[in-house]
């Protein structure tokens, strides 16, 4: 909790990320994982025939790239993390 | 019931119908069987025709609108000519006057009546007293000059204002020329500038101005940026006129993947996810482009010169309207006749035909179209690197929207045969689930298949009828219907055993084509993936390209010093 307030400042429930997903580099069959969100622990690895979670799914092709480091999925858009660490939102 | 005997001519007519019937029906298949070979050769020659055809209009109606652009371009350029023309004479004269002045050559007198003939000649152009002041100014007649400026201040006080401010420069009156400077400054807004004002950026990237009035201009465009890009409002403008100009560069590729587009039930998608990769290269040598070449002028007074020129002829507003249809009509010339792409293209440059524009759409112009906006590369350079910022977050967004559509997988239907690859890695376990598909096709269509046991029924009754002659002592006719059991027994066993080899040797046709339909999309699917990510890497180099700019290297530095004094 201290690192989501730290990470997040004073957001409402409403504001923080549902999900966020990275490329998974535990090789084949593994593609992509997802955090929590202090963006340090992996929750769960999903295989490539593996599908995610409706609402993650639409990040699943971002998250592959390999210019983007993470990408955080919320209610109505999606912020990427460029390697450089600036954000597009989308 | 009646027990009625069937005679032996009956059964002989029997017979003969059952083999007509037998023998209609085999026609009839065969005919069928050729009606669906004509059908199909006709589907295709339609579908073909139809091809051409709309090659055909969409080529027509390409030709058609370049003939009329050009036709309008010449017709527009003439109007420009009969309503403006006589402008341009008045234009050339402020630089020859100047010119003339330095030489000494020109008398007082003739600059007086020329001039004068001038503002009897173009009402309520504000050039013409302008020229007055000058010619006024170097006979040394103080009444006509201040009444002549007083009027060109009231035609047009902007420009009258940066036109004696350039004057002031040229002759190395350098106060003068910051007073001037100073008073075009109070009067300016940066949320409603006048279009003449990329003058001064132009005047920046030459180094024309003194550290004086370049330390003025610093300071108040410096103000500006700040107060502009403070909200969201202003820059968000501008990254939506830069997103039309990225989606402008797209669309220009045409993906040749034929399996592909034939069979992939997202073709759509991967088309255009393609089409806009191959859009980064593409900017990335517009960008580059702008960056590598830079004009030069040999003097101060020959830039000058060029700067009175562009104010005097490329920013009059009643001439606008007419340049914006001519612009159109250019693009159409330029997109070879395709109108959708070439009204995109012009809408994304429509801002440089407005009267009056924000600053961060000045610089947005400039970067747009150098040429309609006034300004040479260098200046389109200072503005590409004064807006990287928000160039750059808006091609990120234009990549990662464009990276997000791709599809990850290409959904494949090849004869009913759904499945589903990235780049074809899964090719021998595709093969494999396409031959069990079409082995579970070929059992299902065997199972359709019925067995003729009305036939064998048949055949039954008439071997019964065999037997109930033979009972009765009748030989011949036990023997004729066993014949007659015997062949309507094997006819129909045989034309069953027919119907199961044709539906395995369609199968294995079928199975043998689509194997190989199966094997190319694969092949166009690595071929795609391939050509993607080599066009998709542009978009990085482009990226790393626009983050390096630093506006503060391509202002350039003022000609009137030649080192750079560090102050604490």
């Amino acid at each position: 909790m201290k690192v989501i307030e730290e990470e997040f400042g004073t957001a409402g429930l409403q504001s923080l990320p549902l999900a966020i997903i990275a490329k998974c580099y535990l090789g084949a069959p593994y593609e992509v994982h997802t955090l929590d969100l202090g963006a340090q622990m992996i929750i769960h690895h999903y295989k490539r025939s593996e599908p995610l979670p409706t609402y993650i799914e639409k990040a699943r092709s971002l998250a592959l790239h390999h210019a983007y480091s993470i990408v955080e999925v919320y209610t109505d858009q999606l912020i990427v993390i460029n390697d450089d660490g600036s954000a597009i939102k989308l | 019931m009646s027990n009625q005997a069937i005679s032996f001519t009956q059964l002989a007519a029997i017979q003969t119908t059952l083999v007509s019937i037998n023998n209609n029906v085999k026609v009839a298949h065969k005919e069928i069987g050729v009606l669906q070979q004509n059908q199909d050769n006709f589907e295709n020659e339609l579908a073909r025709l139809y091809a051409e055809f709309s090659d055909f209009v969409a080529n027509d109606t390409r030709h058609k609108a370049l003939q009329l652009a050009e036709t309008r371009v010449g017709n527009f350029r003439q109007e420009l000519q009969i309503r403006f023309g006589y402008y341009a004479d008045v234009r050339k004269m402020a630089t020859g006057i100047l010119q003339g002045a330095d030489t000494g050559i020109v008398s007082d007198t003739s600059l007086q009546l020329t001039t004068e003939e001038v503002m009897i000649k173009a009402p309520g152009y504000w050039l013409a007293p302008a020229l007055i002041v000058i010619a006024g100014w170097l006979r040394n007649d103080t009444a006509v000059t201040e009444k002549a400026l007083a009027e060109a201040i009231r035609r047009n006080d902007y420009k009258t204002t940066l036109f004696f401010m350039l004057i002031m420069r040229r002759l190395d009156r350098r106060e003068a020329s910051l007073k001037w400077l100073e008073r075009y400054f109070l009067h300016q807004s940066p949320h409603a500038l006048n279009r003449e004002f990329i003058v001064i950026l132009e005047g920046i990237t030459l180094g024309i101005f003194s550290p004086a009035s370049r330390q003025l201009m610093d300071n108040y465009i410096k103000e500006w940026m700040a107060a502009l890009t403070n909200g969201d409002q202003f820059v968000e403008e501008q990254k939506r006129q830069w997103r039309l100009f990225f989606l402008a560069m797209s669309g220009r590729h045409h993906p040749a993947y034929p399996l592909l587009e034939k069979h992939a039930d997202n073709w759509s998608l991967l088309r255009e996810g393609e089409q806009n990769a191959a859009s980064y290269e593409l900017l990335q040598t517009h960008f580059a482009e702008i960056f590598k070449s830079s004009d030069h002028y040999s003097s101060v007074a020959e830039q000058l010169d060029i700067l009175l020129n562009k104010l005097v002829t490329e920013f009059d507003d009643e001439e606008l309207p007419l340049r914006e249809q001519l612009r159109l009509n250019e693009c159409i010339i330029e997109e070879d006749g395709n109108v959708a792409v070439a009204r995109v293209k012009a809408d994304a440059e429509k801002n440089i035909f407005q009267e009056q524009v924000d600053f961060l759409q000045l610089l947005t112009n400039a970067a747009f179209n150098p040429e309609l906006a006034g300004v040479n590369r260098a200046t389109q350079a200072l503005a590409v690197a004064t807006s990287q910022s928000w160039i750059t977050e808006e091609f990120d967004t234009f990549v990662a929207i464009n990276r997000q559509s791709v599809p990850l997988e290409i959904n494949l239907s090849i004869d009913g045969f759904k499945c589903q690859t990235r780049g074809g890695e899964n090719e021998q376990e595709l093969l494999v689930t396409q031959e069990l598909y079409y082995d579970n096709l070929r059992a299902s269509r065997l199972r359709a298949l019925d067995f003729p046991y009305m036939e064998i029924i048949t055949a039954i009754v008439v071997a019964g009828g065999g037997i109930w002659a033979l009972v009765n002592h009748q030989p011949l006719v036990c023997c004729i219907l066993s014949i007659v059991a015997v062949l309507i027994c094997w006819n129909s066993i045989d034309s069953h055993g027919k119907k199961k080899k044709k539906i395995v040797e369609d199968i294995a046709g079928q199975r043998q084509k689509a194997s190989e339909v199966l094997r190319g999309c694969l092949a166009e699917a690595t071929h795609y993936r391939h050509n993607y990510a080599q066009k998709d890497e542009h978009a990085t180099g482009l990226r790393n390209f626009l983050t390096s700019l630093q506006a503060s290297e391509y202002a350039g530095s003022s000609r009137d010093t030649s080192r750079t004094i560090l102050t604490n």
